[in-house]
Order: C-alpha cells, then structure tokens, then sequence
C-alpha cells in the first residue's frame, strides 16, 4: 500500500545524505592535519537501487567509500601542527568536483520532490473514490 | 451485478498505472545511481487481449522490462524528462480511470435508490 510514496522518499533521503557528505567535504576542504597523520578523507556515497523481483523498493546507501587519506602537503610553517620542515597535510578535495555533485544531489532531490506531490495526488483521489 | 467486466477492467488498469506509477518513483529516486537501468511497466496490450477473448480481466499481470537505452557516464540510463512526462501522463490516466470507476458506481447508486 502505497509503495511509490516510500520509493519516492528512499529517493529523497539518499540525495539528503549525498548532500551532507559533500557539505562535510567542502567545510572540511582546508583541515589541516600533522603530516604523521591521514589527511580527512573525503566521503562518497554509494547509491544502490533496492531490488524485490518486481518494479524495485526505492534506493540506499551501499556504504560509504573514503577518499585519499595520503591528501596533499602544505608547507605552513605557521601553523601549530606543521612538522621539523614546516609541512601539515591538507585534504585532497577538489571543490569544484564538489560543488558540481551537490548540484546534482540538489536537483535529483527537487525531482523526487515533484514526483512526491503527483504521487500522492494520485493517491489522495483514490481514497476519493465513491464520495 | 456490482462486480461486472467494465469495473474489473478499470480495477485492472489502476492496477497496472499504479506498478507503473511505482517505477517511475523506483526510476526517479535512482536517477544518480550509478549503472541503474530504468523500468517500463506495460499491461495495455494484454488487457486488451484478455477483454476481446472474454476472459477475466484480472488476472492480467503488468509486465516489467528494462530499458535497453545506452547508460551515461555513470552506466545509468534514466531520463529524467521522459519520466517525468511519464509521471504526469500515469497520473492523468490514473484519474481517469477512478473517474470512470466513480461513475460507474453513481449509475449503480442510482439503479439501487431509484
């Protein structure tokens, strides 16, 4: 009983999570860490359609896979946590990667949103029926 | 007499609409995963079948097939505008059909109160 709404909001919940790794990835874009440590690993989540044998159940996160952890060398030597040669590591993001797939996390989300609203139209009139 | 061929074949065809109405949100909440194959959900041919050789319209089941489209970048073949043109023409079909239905209760209605 009203299979769609729920596929529709697995839909909206995965755009959700994608959207919020990527704003942990952009707010993260300039953590430095020691060089004796992992650089932050950007996070990327992995869709997977939910499969049931007919038209599908919607769509989760397979899990979450993490970027470089080796990041990239910054020479800082102000920085509290620069090693002997006055590097800190820096993680490898590239925002404008980022800012490209939070758009499409954005619109996969609006597009789940408008089919949201038809879905239940059409179920709003069925419980209409005979009145 | 209530449960005659016209609202079974309607019954059969909401049925069908909402299977499709239930890919297309499968489709769309996939629409960035990655090697997806989108879903056509098709009952009309066999509907028709079964009402022209008189047999009952219920048991015709939708039948689901996958898009043979070449897929993008990400092996996905969803297209976004074709489902929501989809979406929007399984809806209006769907409403039909409850209108139809409705209807066809009111004359019912009617032969009953007089």
């Amino acid at each position: 009983m009203f299979q769609a709404l729920n596929i529709t909001g697995s839909g909206m919940e995965i755009h959700k999570l994608w959207m919020d790794a990527i704003s942990d990835n952009i707010a993260n874009i300039n953590t430095s860490t020691p060089t004796s440590e992992k650089a932050f690993q950007a996070r990327y989540v992995v869709a997977q359609a939910v499969e049931n044998g007919g038209v599908g159940a919607g769509v989760t996160a397979a899990g979450i896979e993490l970027g470089s952890a080796e990041g990239r060398l910054v020479y800082d030597p102000q920085n509290a946590l620069a090693d002997g040669q006055g590097y800190v590591r820096q993680p490898d993001i590239d925002l404008g990667e980022q800012m490209s797939t939070m758009i499409m996390a954005q619109r996969g989300y609006q597009a789940n949103i408008a089919n949201f609203d038809r879905v239940r139209s059409v179920y709003q009139a069925a419980i209409q029926m005979g009145k | 007499m209530l449960n005659d061929v016209t609202i079974s074949a309607l019954q059969a065809a909401m049925h069908g609409l909402s299977a499709r109405q239930s890919a297309i949100s499968q489709d769309i909440s996939n629409v960035n995963t990655p090697y997806y194959r989108a879903r056509n959900v098709t009952f009309e041919g066999d509907l028709k079948r079964a009402l022209s050789a008189g047999e009952n319209p219920l048991n015709v089941k939708p039948t689901i097939s996958y898009s043979p489209v070449e897929g993008g970048l990400t092996g996905n073949n969803v297209n976004l505008d074709a489902e929501t043109v989809a979406s929007v023409q399984t809806e209006m079909s769907f409403e039909l059909a409850l209108r139809a239905t409705s209807d066809r209760f009111s004359l019912l209605n009617t032969a009953i109160r007089g």
